[in-house]
């Protein structure tokens, strides 16, 4: 495959990252590595001598591990909304972030369920799945929903890469022979020829349009695991949509930072410009703003309505010497505090956009564990219960390790699947416009209709 | 050792009035019942001599769904009066202990629904059917599947003892959500769990609104005799690691026709079983109608409301034997504490 | 711990107070001997007749510690008092509620009873830790017949009870008390009770009352701790109940084991139109690979 020389130039700009690995990626990946035996070693624990080791009891049955697992499902978002939505509907900027989005879905798709196996009793028997499913289960229809998804994933993310995959194979780096290997039977032989571009542009688009409802389905049935019991705070009609837009709200968040970190530590700033940031904070405010709106519909909801047990889980919420603190930071500084950030343009910038997407996904994951634990804390008959871990959740060290180790995955899988592949899809980048030239002409327009404006306040004047 | 419940014996019953039934039979009074077609043609023979045993005997053989059947019935025999005066002659060994397998555990006994009926005005929190029940299924004390309330509906009402076993729901918000079948519905109205199919997901944990439900979070002590027993899902012991345990209904009592340990060990006979199809429930000591019982004293289901249909019914805790504060007689001070709190009582 | 011994004489203690020193020494020396002292134990013995089986039973008992404990497999042996001495009927186990069961063979009760009066004792020999102990009791045998009859729209059930006088079977005229019961799951439900009169009691079947499937009951009537009869039990099935409703096992709902097939075919469709996507554009993949190759013979 010949290749221009500015696809040249955006190549000999990604090749140091994947042959070779600073001091400093050196030493992450060492911290990583720790933290993930860290967790094996946690759960090598609560294997043997059982779930007796968590936090979680007869009452309060799922914890840290389920917040998590909605959690990870949640950033999945990412991908179907940015390689989705924002695909479909040629967005122009999507280009440069497009493929770290996908791998975040996919990351995060594989990271998710594993909670869900750390939260089973008997990991022994998960095949039972197989042998015995119920279709009837809304488990079942999440071990299904997940198991699509992260298959349209892989494949999503599979198609947005051949072209670099052909570009890695022509262009041999200075890795490891199974590597480049890899890069040429991944390459599938693609070379650009019209035909497989028209091939290739087709089946993308077909799996945006097949992603987004699926993606759409596969958080509903996670909320409807709630949904579907009788529990005060998780029946609820609504909790399939707000699910997905907290999910959505997330996911974005999430991927701001991605970009963030990765601008600063592969020095993509050229790629990844303000205006990915901008655009990316718009779409979070309004995200953050309907799950806002949700949020604030849900409870009004029940307060208003006042039956005995979502009263009693308010009261848990609303309580101060309870959760009301964590309840405040989830719902009302998560949500505000973004918005305020990127709607006031004094305080828009790349950095306070990030540190908004922080608080945005810390508060969601905070959120994830009030929409679970009250609820189970709150029974429809009383809790006459003389130990105090059987009327009040809190995770043992053996849940908080193994949530770092999750989240240490999570960086693990995604450092390395940036040494595999660019970061950037190349050949896509360079084929598009200049992001300067881009840059130049919304500057351009500004300063147009600042004329205007100038011109019409001249003439007020005059 | 034995199972204390268990009478080292059971298998074919052959009823007293032979002679009689057998007349009976021939006049065309009456026909096989339904049992003798349910029956597999291996128990054919067998099965056909219980029916022509008597009637009453029908149910008995229903009851021995098992493994029993014409060949196995050779052993040694045994004569056994039953607690209701009934001759009854058993095969000696295991057989009685030998529980059901795991297929048919999933089928309810015979043409039966139980039912449970629980008088409210009797009950004291004197905790016994609590023990009985620990008991009985080798719980550890900390593991009790019937559980105490003391509830109070609001401030101005009286305070009430009320025990609540699973209600085994007609509609079990439990069942429905079990990915692998583990817990399950069964036509005489029982909700068991296969513990040897549970992958502990918890998820029917979350789902019962009673909280009926435990988990065994490490593994449960075994007692040396406990392994005699083979586990079923009927008889729901020795518990299993990692899985979900709860009030079973004693299935396997039933086929014995013995009361559960939690109706035979209440000294206030509060508990009511029975089999709703025969229209009796029997707190061991006295034998009720039980649609007349519902009526009389206006029972309730207990949260009706959210529609599981239990199959256990409360009869109200008018006129109560016993003021509340008699169950505190034997409870430490932080029991009472929380009981107190729960129930919005002051001193 | 307990010394027993001590607790039963503690209780004698009060009837006579001279022989409270030598009961105190006994139960000091007996003291010393606890663990191997024997034990009384306590034996009664009950007559049950079921139609026409007649059973002995023997329930053994010994105070242990506080309480009273059922004496669990130990042999009782049966025996027929007559006027020269016992005839050996043979001997049978308690179980574990203490009760030893023993059917009296119908020839030997014909051979020793006279005029239907029978004496039977059961013997118990005793172990190391407890003591022997025997009972006996005098029954009369006596003959019921259950059966039902209609009359009109009134169903009936209609007992006559009989016993021997000489070589006939005479009405019995004793008012006893007749108890009768349909036998349910668990326990016997009682429909009614009334007194003999000239041998013969009628009283009203329970129409109401399910029987099984089909309609099928047992009565059962029964005369229960009698001192001259002893328990005696008759019992009959008839197909006056009222049929149950069969109970069909659902087997499609949200809590049985298959789905409802709305629910199945739902899932198939989605499955299906999703999963058919994924190969068409694997398929697609493949095709970008032939097309590869196509291009590299043109090259050539
Ligand atoms: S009480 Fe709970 S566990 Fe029992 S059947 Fe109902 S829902 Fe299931
Ligand atoms: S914990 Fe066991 S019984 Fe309960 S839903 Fe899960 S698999 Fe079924």
């Amino acid at each position: 495959m010949n290749i221009d020389s500015k696809t040249q130039r955006t190549l000999n700009k990604f090749i140091p990252q994947l042959e070779s690995m600073s001091k400093f990626g050196i030493a992450f990946l060492v911290i990583l590595i720790l933290i993930f035996f860290a967790g094996v070693y946690a759960l090598y624990v609560q294997l043997t001598e059982g779930h007796i080791v968590t936090g979680m009891r007869d009452q309060v049955v799922w914890g840290l591990f389920i917040v998590n697992f909605i959690f990870f499902i949640g950033i999945s978002y990412a991908g179907a909304l940015i390689s989705g939505i924002l695909h479909l509907l040629r967005v122009p900027w999507r280009s440069p972030i497009i493929r770290m989005a996908e791998i975040i879905t996919v990351v995060s798709t594989i990271i998710g369920p594993t909670y869900i196996l750390l939260c089973v009793g008997r990991l022994d028997r998960v095949h039972h799945l197989l042998l015995f499913g119920r279709i009837q289960s809304p488990i079942t229809w999440d071990v299904i929903a997940i198991t699509t998804y992260l298959s349209g994933s892989i494949i999503f993310l599979y198609l947005a890469t051949i072209r670099d995959f052909a570009l890695l194979r022509d262009n041999p780096v200075k890795v490891a022979r199974w590597r480049n290997w890899f890069y040429k039977v991944l390459s599938m032989g693609y070379s650009e020829t019209p035909k497989q571009k028209e091939i290739l542009a087709r089946a993308t688009d077909l799996l945006s349009i097949v992603i987004i409802p699926l993606a759409i389905l596969v958080h509903s049935v996670l909320a409807w695991i709630f949904g579907m019991t009788l529990r005060p705070g998780w029946h609820s009609t609504i909790f399939a949509p707000y699910f997905v837009v907290a999910a959505v709200y997330s996911g974005t968040g999430v991927l701001i930072l991605a970009m963030w970190v990765f601008r600063k530590v592969y020095k993509l700033e050229s790629y990844i410009t303000k205006i990915h940031f901008n655009y990316l904070g718009y779409i979070l405010v309004m995200l953050g703003a309907l799950y806002g709106y949700f949020t604030f519909s849900e409870y009004l909801t029940s307060w208003y309505g006042s039956i005995k047990w979502d009263m009693e889980v308010l009261h848990r919420l609303f309580d101060p010497s309870d959760y009301w603190w964590w309840f405040f930071f989830a719902a009302f500084i998560g949500v505000l505090l973004p918005i305020i950030i990127v709607t006031v343009p004094r305080f828009r910038n790349i950095n306070s956009i990030a540190f908004a997407s922080l608080i945005a996904v810390f508060a969601l994951w905070v959120k994830r564990y009030l929409i679970i634990i009250p609820t189970l804390e709150a029974p429809l008959l009383p809790n006459h219960d003389l130990r105090p871990e059987f009327i009040h959740y809190s995770p043992t060290w053996v849940e908080w390790t193994l949530t770092v180790s999750g989240v240490g995955m999570f960086f693990l899988m995604f450092f390395l699947i940036s040494k595999f592949i660019p970061i950037i899809p190349v050949m896509k980048i360079s084929e598009e416009k200049d992001y300067n030239s881009l840059r130049k002409k919304v500057k351009e327009r500004n300063l147009r209709r600042l004329m205007k404006q100038v011109r019409k306040s001249d003439t007020v004047n005059g | 050792m034995v199972h204390p419940f268990c009478n080292d014996l059971i298998a074919t019953f052959k009823i007293e009035n032979m002679q009689i039934h057998k007349q009976a039979l021939e006049m065309g009074k009456v026909e096989d019942s339904q049992v003798n077609k349910e029956a597999g043609n291996s128990r054919r023979n067998f099965i056909r001599y219980s029916v022509a045993a008597g009637a009453g005997s029908l149910l008995g053989a229903s009851l021995l769904t098992g493994k029993i059947n014409a060949e196995e019935s050779d052993g040694e025999k045994v004569k056994v009066l039953t607690t209701d005066g009934r001759l009854v002659e058993v095969e000696k060994g295991h057989l009685c202990c030998e529980p059901v397998s795991h297929e048919v555990a999933r089928h309810g006994i015979g043409n039966k629904k139980m039912v449970m009926v629980i008088d409210l005005s009797k009950c004291r929190n004197a905790r016994e059917c609590v023990k009985g029940c620990q008991k009985m299924h080798y719980l550890p004390e900390d593991i009790e599947w019937i559980k105490l309330f003391l509830m109070r509906d609001n401030e101005d009402t009286g305070p009430y003892w009320f025990p609540k076993p699973c209600l085994h729901c007609n509609n079990p918000p439990c069942v429905k959500v079990c990915p692998v079948g583990a817990t399950f519905k069964r036509s005489d109205g029982i909700v068991l769990i296969d513990n040897d199919r549970c992958i502990g997901c918890k998820f029917c944990m979350a789902a019962c609104p009673y909280s009926s439900r435990v988990f065994n979070w490490k593994e449960p002590k075994i007692e040396p005799h406990e392994l005699d027993k083979n586990y079923s899902p009927e008889n729901s012991t020795p518990g299993k690691v990692g899985t979900v345990g709860k009030c079973d209904f004693c299935p396997d009592m039933v086929r014995q026709g013995k009361l559960p340990s939690c109706v035979t060990s209440c000294p206030n006979g509060v508990f009511y079983y029975g089999d709703e199809n025969l229209d009796t429930v029997t707190n061991g000591s006295e034998t009720l109608r039980f649609k007349k019982l519902l009526n009389d004293r206006t029972a309730y289901r207990f949260m009706e409301e959210l529609g599981t249909e239990p199959s256990v019914y409360y009869l109200p805790p008018t006129n109560r034997l016993f003021d509340y504060k008699v169950g505190f007689n034997d409870i430490s001070e932080e029991e009472i504490a929380l009981y107190k709190k729960e129930a919005r009582i002051e001193d | 711990m307990y010394n027993p011994i001590i607790i039963i004489k503690m209780k004698e203690i009060k009837n006579s107070l001279p022989t409270f020193f030598a009961l105190l020494a006994i139960s000091l020396l007996s003291f010393q001997a606890m663990g191997q002292e024997p034990v009384k134990s306590r034996n009664s013995l009950e007559y049950y007749k079921i139609s026409e089986h007649r059973v002995l039973k023997a329930t053994l008992k010994a105070k242990e510690g506080r309480n009273y404990i059922f004496l669990q497999d130990f042999p009782v042996e049966f025996n027929i008092v007559i006027d020269t001495g016992s005839v050996s009927l043979g001997s049978s186990n308690t179980n574990e509620s203490g009760e030893a069961i023993f059917e009296v063979p119908d020839e030997m009760f014909r051979l020793h009873s006279t005029n239907g009066v029978t004496s039977f004792e059961a013997i118990f020999a005793g172990t190391e830790r407890y003591k022997p102990s025997e009972s006996s009791l005098e029954v009369k045998d006596l003959k019921m017949n259950l059966s039902f009859t209609q009359e009109e729209e009134e169903k009936q059930i209609l007992l006559t009870a009989t016993e021997l006088n000489g070589d006939e079977s005479v009405p019995i005229s004793e008012e006893l008390e007749i108890n009768f019961y349909v036998p349910r799951t668990f326990t016997l439900f009682p429909i009614g009770s009334k007194s003999l009169e000239s041998g013969k009691v009628i009283i009203p079947f329970p129409v109401d009352l399910p029987g099984d499937t089909l309609g099928n009951m047992e009565v059962i009537a029964k005369i229960e701790g009698n001192d001259t009869y002893g328990n005696v039990s008759v019992s009959s099935a008839i197909n006056w109940g009222l049929a149950q409703a069969k109970i069909v096992e659902t087997n499609r709902g949200l809590g049985d084991t298959n789905a409802p097939l709305w629910m199945v075919y739902t899932l198939i469709v989605l499955l299906s139109v999703v999963w058919f996507h994924y190969m068409y554009i694997l398929y697609s993949i493949y095709l970008i690979k032939k097309e590869s190759k196509k291009a590299l013979a043109e090259n050539m």
